[in-house]
This record gives structure tokens, C-alpha cells and sequence, in this order.
């Protein structure tokens, strides 16, 4: 039987919930080698001197969570984008490490990215900053989890609330398969699928806030190499998904579409997340207990242009 | 007797070109005046600068791992304008040093005393050597068998990672070492004749093949005070003999290719930034 955590309170610093959290591993990893990621003591100490806003990207293994940090991090890499620029990270090792797969050096012929590990440290960093400098450096400390756990969450196996990290994210975004909805055989596994993982996941006490949430579907690029009749059954299919998102939530829940490493050579690299940076920059870092405000998007979200 | 010390921290990976530059700065400041600022006197402790000048000199590449120098670089300077006289300490931290702090992160205690000490830091990116992150080209369908034959990817290798990676990261580590403050900063982009026929200026070559690095340090404002230099010590690509052959002429005063700045250029800045501070 799992113990049940105890609720957060208004006043529980995001030290005191993140402190909370199982410590899975050094800094320096046990051959004595450079940690890649952030460990939850070093995430606290960050977390302490910086106010960062936690994002944890929750979704099936495979579904293209770790991309999408290793993308934003490959794309600022390149230069500054959607108006945002590198201010630094704790753990460019582990970006650099996650982004080998898709680089000529891996020796590969096609950019692949490698499964997240369990025993995996978790925490990713990356600063940012607006590029005319008026405003502060933002921090994003995001969750790279094992994919396995949220699959748990969604069998039942495990609880949301377990996962205290949740609790404390500023924005947990629900990752959905492109490559599923694209498969039409796959489409309706892929919304239970979900559905389920949603259900776990606004449990009570799982979350800060049903307004920390976000629905992204990677891989957008597979969708829009179908044919119109079939692009057409999928955006009802994700209307559908949105809409069973905002009746759970009583929200309008941010649906972002991305496809941060397509293998065509129509979606530059990071495509779409000039969305995921404008959900993460227009909703506030949440305090627990602080409701968030509505999110307002001032770009059609997540829409390719024609 | 000298008024003050300062502090210079010298950053860069292996081979980056820090050792040429100070036996070259020792050269020219021993020589002559230089805008302003000139030798004092002699070093005391001088046989490991007249070895980096000598290599200089004698058109070699400079390479400090290959001498075994003093813990420390100290050379007395005169600013002429301003009178007074200071002692320029650089202590002998080697580019397999930051190599090694980029591979596995941190320092000994005796390099964190030299960071936390800095008056200023002058970070080595080399032109001719800069590596960068190439993706994978997905517009290059592979055939089948190629597919088949490819499923076992290289292992990340530390050491082969893009230069600005590095780069950034030593940055963050300095910064860190020194509770999130560095002091001005100046990035010498070195063997700059490499690069002078391109037509940028020192900063807008940064920005265009360091772009995280440019990034980076940008950010940082206005807590960094930080300037971009163009510097050919060597004068040109002293691998090519046709190169050594022409410098050799007059191998003691090099030329300055288009856009290169003096070699005394990056000390001055950082003196008019800091000449409140030194102590």
C-alpha cells in the first residue's frame, strides 16, 4: 500500500515539496564521472537561490518528452528564437548528452533520441532570457522522467500523488504520441490512453493546479503528412481530446502541437516551441496555493502556417 | 616596486592560445611601449617567459603543457598615462585543466583560490578551431541497407562536444565558484588571421559561430562587462612554410591582419574597467 502524502500547504516553500522527494542518486555518478542532470538536493539549491519555474512533461515512453527539452535547447544553440535568448544551464552536459542521437557524431543516419532511464537523474535546466533584456533571466527546471512512471500513473499502479514533483510544477504538460494519432489504428488507444493519464493526474493533491496543465502533441509533422480527410478526422479527434480536458478541469486547457525534430525538412528544428515558450512565459510560475491566470494566447497556438 | 596587483585569469581549451599570447605580449611589452602601457622591469621569475617568447620568436607553436612553468606568471607593467606601476599575476592554469573541469566538473582547491581571486578574465576561443554541432541531415533519406547496418549509435563522448557547449559551461562554473558574479571579461578570439578575410567583426564572428556562447554572455548584462577581440599573435598560420617563411622577416613585430586588434588591446580594456578595483 502507498502512503499517502500530505497535502501541500500555502505556506510550504517549493524547497519543503521538492525536499520531500526520494534522493535517487549523486551528483557525481558512482564511476566518478560528471552528473549530467540535476539530482533533487541540487535541484532544491537551485530552486532556493533562483525561483525557477518547474515544468514536467508527462506522457508514455516514446512519446517525445525528452526531445522536447533537448530541442529547445538544440534550437537556442543556433541562435536566439521567438524573441527569447540562452542565458545559461546547470546541465549542459545532459543536454548536450540528450541531443548526441541527432547530431553526425553518433554516427547515425537518422536522429533518434534515447529512451529516459528510471535511475536517470531528473532535473534539466536552462536559463533564458527576452532578448531586448528588460525583463529578468527566467529559469526552467524540467522533469525528465521515465516515461514508465506516468504509464504506471495511467494503469493505476501508481498515484499522481506520489509523484510530489507534480505537486510542485508550475506547468505539467500532458505529452501525446503524434505518431499514434497519425496511425489511425492507433488513434483510439492513444485518447484512452490519455484519458486515463489525465484522470490520475487531477486527482486530488496531485497537482498545485488543474491550471498547471497543458495538452502537447509531439511529432505534428506525421499528422500533417496525411492525407486532408484523414488531417480532418484528426483535429476533430484532438478537439474531441481537448474538450474532455476542459470539462475535467472546468479550464480551457492549452493545446501546443510540435514537432521539435522532424525528419522532414518542413519543420525546422524546435518547430512549434515558440509555443511552448509563450504558455510557459504567459502563465505565471504558480505558488502553492496561488491560482494562476488564464492563459490568453496572443498567437494561434500551435497552428502550422500554410 | 610595483602599486598593486591584478589578477588575470586566462580561460580556454587546450591549444586555444593562451601561451602564444603571452609570450608574444611579453615580447612586445619588453620591446617597446605599447599604447600606452610598457614593461616596468624584468620579472624576477622569467626563464618560463623567455621559453613561451622564444617559441614565439622561432615561429613554433607554443604549447605550455610541453614546459614545466612556475605556479604563477607575474609581469611588472607601467600605465604611462596614469603612473603608476601594477603586477600583472597570471597563475599557470593549463587548457587541460578546463578540459577536465568540462569532462567532470569542478576544480582543486588551488585553481578555486585563482578564480575566486580574478581581477579579470580574458576567455580563448581559437578561430581556426572551433567545433561545432552538426545535425544529422534528415533531408538525405538513407537507403534501407544503410538503415539496416546503423543501429548502434557512437556513445557521447565528453571530449568531441561543440566548443561553445564547453565554453558556456566553464563560464557557469567560474560564475558559480564566484557566488554568481564574474568580473570583466574580455574573449580573445585568437589566430584571428584565419578568420580576417571573412570581414566580421570580432563580435559578430562570435555571434555567428558561438551563437550559444554570444548568447550567453549578452544575458548577462549589465552584471558582465565583457568586450569581444579579434588577436593573431602569431601573425598567420605558422603551419604553412610559406607563412613561416614571410613572418620570419621580421619575426618579432607581426603583422595585424584586417580587424585584428593590438595585442595589448584586451589588457587596456580590462585596466580601464577594473583600475578602481585593483588592490
Amino acid at each position: 500500500m502507498t502512503e499517502t502524502p500530505n497535502p501541500p500547504t500555502d505556506d510550504q516553500t517549493i524547497d519543503e515539496v521538492l525536499a520531500d522527494e526520494p534522493q535517487n542518486g549523486p551528483s557525481i555518478s558512482e564511476d566518478g564521472e560528471r552528473a549530467s542532470a540535476l539530482d533533487p538536493r541540487r535541484a532544491n539549491m537551485l530552486a532556493a537561490r533562483r525561483r525557477p519555474t518547474v515544468v514536467v512533461l508527462a506522457g508514455a515512453v516514446g512519446s517525445g518528452k525528452t526531445s522536447i527539452y533537448a530541442a529547445l535547447y538544440e534550437r537556442l544553440g543556433k541562435g536566439p528564437f521567438a524573441g527569447w535568448m540562452f542565458a545559461g544551464s546547470q546541465t549542459i552536459p545532459g543536454l548536450e548528452q540528450r541531443c548526441h542521437w541527432w547530431r553526425i557524431e553518433s554516427e547515425r543516419n537518422v536522429p533518434r533520441m534515447e529512451h529516459t532511464r528510471s535511475e536517470s537523474l531528473p532535473w534539466l535546466h536552462i536559463r533564458i532570457r527576452d532578448v531586448e533584456r528588460k525583463l529578468s533571466a527566467k529559469d526552467l527546471l524540467m522533469g525528465d522522467f521515465d516515461g514508465e512512471v506516468f504509464q504506471d500513473v495511467l494503469h493505476g499502479r501508481a498515484k499522481a500523488e506520489d509523484l510530489k514533483y507534480l505537486r510542485r510544477a508550475d506547468h505539467v504538460g500532458v505529452v501525446i504520441d503524434g505518431a499514434k494519432v497519425a496511425d489511425p489504428t492507433g488513434r483510439a488507444n492513444e485518447r484512452q490512453q490519455t484519458q486515463y493519464l489525465l484522470d490520475g493526474l487531477l486527482a486530488p493533491g496531485a497537482l498545485a493546479s488543474p491550471k498547471a496543465l497543458s495538452l502537447i502533441i509531439s511529432k505534428m509533422d506525421l499528422v500533417e503528412d496525411l492525407k486532408a480527410s484523414e488531417r480532418s478526422d484528426v483535429e476533430v479527434w484532438l478537439e474531441d481530446l481537448n474538450r474532455f480536458a476542459n470539462a475535467r478541469t472546468g479550464l480551457s486547457v492549452p493545446l501546443m502541437r510540435l514537432a521539435v525534430r522532424s525528419e522532414s525538412s518542413r519543420f525546422p528544428l524546435g518547430h512549434g516551441l515558440e509555443t511552448f515558450l509563450e504558455v510557459l512565459s504567459l502563465r505565471p510560475a504558480l505558488k502553492i496555493g496561488q491560482e494562476a491566470e488564464v492563459y490568453q494566447s496572443v498567437t494561434s497556438i500551435g497552428r502550422f502556417s500554410a | 616596486m610595483t602599486d598593486a596587483m591584478w589578477n588575470l585569469l586566462l580561460v580556454g581549451l587546450p591549444e586555444s592560445g593562451k601561451s602564444t599570447y603571452l609570450g608574444a605580449l611579453f615580447h612586445q611589452l619588453k620591446d617597446r611601449s605599447q599604447d600606452g602601457l610598457s614593461l616596468a622591469e624584468m620579472p624576477e621569475d622569467r626563464d618560463y617567459l623567455i621559453e613561451l617568447e622564444s617559441d614565439w620568436l622561432s615561429l613554433r607553436p607554443v604549447r605550455r603543457s610541453q614546459h614545466h612553468g612556475p605556479k604563477e606568471i607575474r609581469i611588472p607593467l607601467q600605465e604611462e598615462e596614469a603612473q603608476r606601476s601594477l603586477e600583472l599575476v597570471v597563475p599557470d592554469i593549463i587548457g587541460e585543466e578546463y578540459e577536465n573541469a568540462w569532462e567532470h566538473g569542478g576544480w582543486s582547491s588551488e585553481i578555486e583560490v585563482r578564480i575566486s581571486e580574478a581581477d579579470g578574465i580574458l576567455l580563448f576561443v581559437r578561430a581556426d578551431d572551433v567545433h561545432e554541432a552538426h545535425l544529422i541531415d534528415v533531408t538525405e533519406k538513407p537507403r534501407q541497407e544503410e538503415l539496416s547496418a546503423n543501429t548502434e549509435p557512437a556513445p557521447w563522448e565528453p571530449s568531441a562536444s561543440p566548443t561553445q557547449a564547453k565554453l558556456c559551461d566553464l563560464l557557469e562554473q567560474v560564475t558559480e565558484m564566484r557566488d554568481g558574479w564574474l568580473p570583466p571579461l574580455t574573449v580573445i578570439v585568437s589566430a584571428w588571421d584565419a578568420v580576417a578575410s571573412d570581414g566580421l567583426a570580432p563580435e559578430a564572428w562570435l555571434d555567428w559561430k558561438t551563437p550559444l556562447l554570444s548568447q550567453w554572455l549578452q544575458a548577462q548584462s549589465p552584471d558582465l562587462t565583457y568586450r569581444v577581440f579579434g588577436i593573431s599573435a602569431q601573425g598567420g598560420d605558422i603551419r604553412e612554410e610559406v607563412v613561416r617563411t614571410e613572418l620570419a622577416k621580421n619575426a618579432d613585430s607581426r603583422p595585424l591582419p584586417e580587424g585584428a586588434d593590438s595585442l595589448t588591446g584586451p589588457i587596456r580594456w580590462l585596466l580601464s574597467k577594473t583600475s578602481t578595483s585593483v588592490s
